[in-house]
């Protein structure tokens, strides 16, 4: 597997973007795309047309719904704005079509933008009702407004004559379009922000941890798709001259939806596939009877329940499994030799390392009645690490929570380095290079360790917007050297869901390192582990964190882990600080051996 | 300005214009009620969002058409086809749920859409097979053919039945949800299935009891709707969406939000003709839209921590 990797790695980024499978199965479609004129009847010009614009109607869904993980119900809106954005400003303004052309995708994304700018702040159902209710807008709007749009008639006579010779010339164009635009996906897909919306799919509140600012992200994958639905919208007016308000209707944001799923969502040809699949078998049954949606309703419910992978995720199946990373999905080769991680430089520390890292003045959280956190106030000093401890329900990951802003706290103030940061969101935070673990542990499950650590990296590095750069060919060193750190370089080509829960956690540590952390905030990085596990992984926290120079503040009811590691130490109680000291001053008091001991005080 | 006023505003000066939008705007409002109440009791329990819900409806107009027809001549025979067609439809619903919809709780929510659309395609295609592609009209009895004066205002007797309807069954429902065992069986199955699993409820058939209800309220609701309409194909696409609107904006799971957001659509569409007719609809997406912007739990569902 190791020689496997440096094979790769002398073939560089490129090839490794598009490995010989790829490269020969897109200049296959291309060119039997580019032959289809030639060889059969001037008709199914006009079919594959048809299943172009689908393919890329069904690519540009897929950004959101494979990608990003954002189930829009109302895609066909942004087809609609495109057409009907270029129809009118050629048919009424009198825009030449080749700016008619551009300015369609253009006001499709702007109403992408306009739409998303709600739609991001939503979550899984709402987020597909709302995206429904703004192409409902868009349908009534182009259905009623007979005078501009020509409602139900359609608007008619989208024939740029003076640019395009017929239905030959207009298929190359299209698909000179099409390839283009599947082209340029490809290249999103696989760039820092294509990995940065798969770790949003995955799961947003890691990647928010990770210093993302996820629903911006969300928004311009949301404006993205628009732009190339609206693409889709435009070669669909003008190919066949006319747009219609059904396109727009609720029905049709089925269309992507089902093209992606039947081809597979997490293949990037998926909706390819699923657009030829679909179109042809429209065609071929459709000879046979007018019962056609009867058909197609009976192949959506058998993919639904037995083939969610679709039909790549099935051939795949056929192949041998998915237990191996996708050759896409595996890490960048590994450097045959690198320095050893060394701790940032440019941290702004004084000399006396007795300053103070984090204050918390007053802090509270009430849940209904329950004074979860009540009134705590906290000091972490550099350098130290230092434990919070209590028994459950003390409110020690409630404190931890409002640290980050993953919950709003309802009184108080924390300060970092003296800067209040109690009003800032989570990435925020993170950005300012705290890091944090969950109780339960929190990574991409779906994505390999490497892209793990990858994405953690990029987003430190403020990468994540970049839309070209293959993702793969960058922080290689630095993913591998954390994955070193932590022990994980072996398995960095497992997918991270499938390791076992102690790599999982050690993973989730490599993570909050990438950020390049002043202060690592652990909630129980112990969890769930065996006795001796949970002194080695406290071991390798507190020799990693003298190591970087980092300030630890971590959680745990073991008390053991907590004197054998913490410098300070902190107990909790029912929701306010009952002793703060040295492991000496904490081990001796008696109110805290109380707690420990079930006595009331 | 006056001229502005008079022009769109005019039918004000007309009390029983008014009031006759404000009743057919509540006649429709129980149609819209009852459709989306079912669907409203089906997601808040198995958080499917089931397109296929508008076909429940327009099946409950056919089967009201065939209903009538087995039974033509019999006594009362009107009555006995509301409640044949609305068991009918129950039993539709109770089907699907068993082969196909459990299947797919636990599925990436995609799925579960595309699962309800697929029988949305499939349900209209087999209504065409059964019934044909012309509307099929379905007479209302004899005593109800007529109009009542309202306020010196003629209004067909029929919408009455419908407005007794729709409050009797909301009453029913609000009976059986907060006054019955299996109503709060129901509340408990909305907030955690697997707690409810663990404490030895038999969950499956608690799903599949809750779509055969939600399915035959859609039933009765297109039963109803039939006298006026004709049971025709496109019935369904065209409920759905408003169905969609007052479950969201009344809140996803609850029966009064339901019913006020009902009547807020309908007598939007009612009033909203007058004044604009060409976006009178746009009217009640742009409230769903901000409804969800502003309070995507809905005017009177409850917020999810």
């Amino acid at each position: 597997m190791g020689e496997d990797r440096q094979a790769v790695a002398r073939g560089g980024v490129v090839r490794e973007l598009f490995p010989r499978p790829t490269i020969l199965v897109g200049l296959g479609t291309l060119l039997f795309a580019a032959a289809v004129p030639g060889v059969i009847p001037i008709f199914y010009t006009f079919l594959a047309t048809d299943i172009m614009i689908l393919a890329l109607f069904g690519l540009s869904l897929n950004l959101l719904l494979g990608y990003t993980g954002m189930v829009s119900f109302g895609h066909a809106a942004y087809v609609g704005v495109g057409g009907y954005a270029a129809g009118l400003l050629f048919l009424r303004a009198g825009v030449p079509a080749a700016a008619a052309y551009l300015l369609g995708p253009v006001a499709a994304a702007l109403a992408a933008m306009l739409f998303g700018f709600f739609a991001v702040r939503l979550s899984a159902v709402y987020f597909a009702m709302l995206t429904l209710a703004f192409q409902m807008i868009v349908y009534t709007i182009v259905f009623k407004w007979r005078s501009l749009t020509g409602g139900e008639d359609g608007l008619r006579g989208l024939r740029p004559a003076e640019s395009l010779q017929g239905p030959i010339a207009d298929y190359y164009w299209s698909l000179g379009v099409v390839a283009l635009c599947a082209l340029a996906m490809y290249v999103l897909v696989n760039s820092s922000l294509g990995y940065t919306l798969r770790a949003i799919r995955e799961n947003p509140v890691r990647t928010q941890h990770m210093g993302v600012n996820v629903r911006l992200h969300q928004w311009i994958a949301f404006v993205i798709a628009g732009f190339f639905a609206g693409i889709a919208g435009v070669i669909l007016a003008f190919s066949k001259g006319s747009m219609f308000p059904e396109y727009v209707y609720w029905t049709a944001a089925a269309d992507p939806i089902l093209v992606a799923v039947l081809g597979g969502m997490h293949a990037y040809l998926g909706p390819v596939v699923g657009a030829v699949f679909y179109r042809l078998m429209v065609y071929l049954v459709g000879r046979y009877t007018e019962y056609w949606p009867l058909v197609e309703g009976a192949i959506l419910v058998l993919v639904a329940i037995t083939m969610p992978q679709g039909i790549i995720g099935f051939l795949q199946r056929l192949r041998g499994g998915r237990a191996r990373a996708t050759p896409a999905a595996r890490a960048a080769g590994r450097p045959e030799a690198f320095a050893p991680r060394r701790a940032p430089q440019s941290r702004s520390r004084p000399a006396d390392g007795r300053k103070e890292v984090l204050r918390v003045v007053e802090l509270r959280k009430h849940f209904g009645g329950v004074r979860a956190v009540d009134g705590v106030s906290l000091s972490v000093e550099e350098g130290k690490v230092h434990a919070i401890i209590g028994p459950n329900g003390a409110g020690k990951s409630t404190l931890f929570n409002m640290l980050t802003g993953y919950l709003q706290s309802d009184a108080g103030q924390v300060f970092f380095y003296g800067r209040e940061i109690s009003q800032l969101p989570p990435h925020a935070i993170i950005g300012s290079r705290i890091s944090r673990t969950f109780q339960i542990t929190s990574i991409l499950k779906g994505l390999t360790a490497y892209e793990n650590v990858l994405i953690a990296l990029l987003a430190r590095r403020r990468r994540t917007l970049d839309c070209l750069t293959p993702a793969k060919g960058l922080a290689v060193e630095d993913t591998w050297r954390l994955l070193e750190l932590v022990g994980l370089s072996g398995q960095a080509d497992q997918i991270s869901g499938f390791l076992s829960h102690g790599d999982q956690k050690r993973l989730e540590l490599a993570i909050a390192l990438a950020n390049d952390p002043v202060l690592l905030l652990l909630d129980e990085p112990t969890a769930g582990m065996a006795p001796q596990e949970r002194l080695e992984s406290v071991q390798l926290v507190k020799r990693i964190a003298r190591q970087e120079g980092l300030t630890v503040l971590f959680t745990e009811h073991d008390m053991d882990v907590v004197f054998s590691a913490a410098d300070r130490i902190t107990v909790m109680h029912q929701g306010r600080i009952l002793a703060d000291g040295g492991p000496e001053e904490i081990r001796s008091d008696d109110r805290v051996q109380k707690v420990y001991l079930g006595v009331s005080v | 300005m006056i001229r502005f006023l008079a022009e769109y505003f005019g039918w004000l000066t007309d009390p029983s214009l008014v009031l006759m939008q404000l009743l057919s705007g509540i006649a429709g409002a129980m149609f819209l009620f009852l459709v989306a109440s079912g669907l409203s009791l089906i997601f808040g329990v198995s958080r499917i969002v089931n397109f296929a819900h508008g076909s429940l409806y327009m099946f409950g107009a056919y089967f009201a058409y065939t209903w009538i027809r087995v039974l033509a001549g019999s006594p009362g025979q009107f009555w006995i086809m509301l409640i044949l067609a609305s068991l009918t439809v129950a039993v539709m619903g109770g089907v699907l749920e068993v082969i196909f919809v459990r299947r797919i709780y636990r599925a990436d929510p995609i799925f579960q859409l595309l699962l309800t659309f697929a029988f949305v395609l499939v349900l209209s295609d087999i209504a065409k097979i059964f019934w044909g592609a012309e509307g099929k009209a379905v007479p209302k009895p004899g005593a109800l053919a007529g109009s009542v004066k309202i306020f010196g205002a003629p209004f067909p007797t029929y919408l009455l039945l419908v407005v007794a309807a729709g409050l009797g069954v909301g009453l029913i429902l609000w009976i059986v949800f907060y006054r019955t065992r299996w109503g709060r069986l129901v509340r408990a199955a909305r907030h955690s299935r697997d707690m409810l699993a663990a404490l030895g409820s038999d969950v499956p058939r608690l799903f599949t009891e809750v779509f055969m209800v939600g399915s035959g309220l859609a039933g009765l609701a297109g039963a109803l709707v039939a006298p006026i309409v004709t049971a025709a194909p496109g019935m369904d696409a065209s409920i759905i969406i408003e169905a969609f609107v007052v479950v969201v904006v009344g809140g996803l799971g609850s029966f009064l939000g339901a019913a006020l957001a009902s009547l807020l659509v309908a007598e939007l569409k009612a009033f909203g003709t007058l004044v604009f007719p060409a976006i009178s609809i746009v009217l009640a997406y742009l409230v769903m839209a901000v409804v969800l912007i502003f309070r995507p739990w809905g005017l009177f569902g409850r917020r999810e921590e």
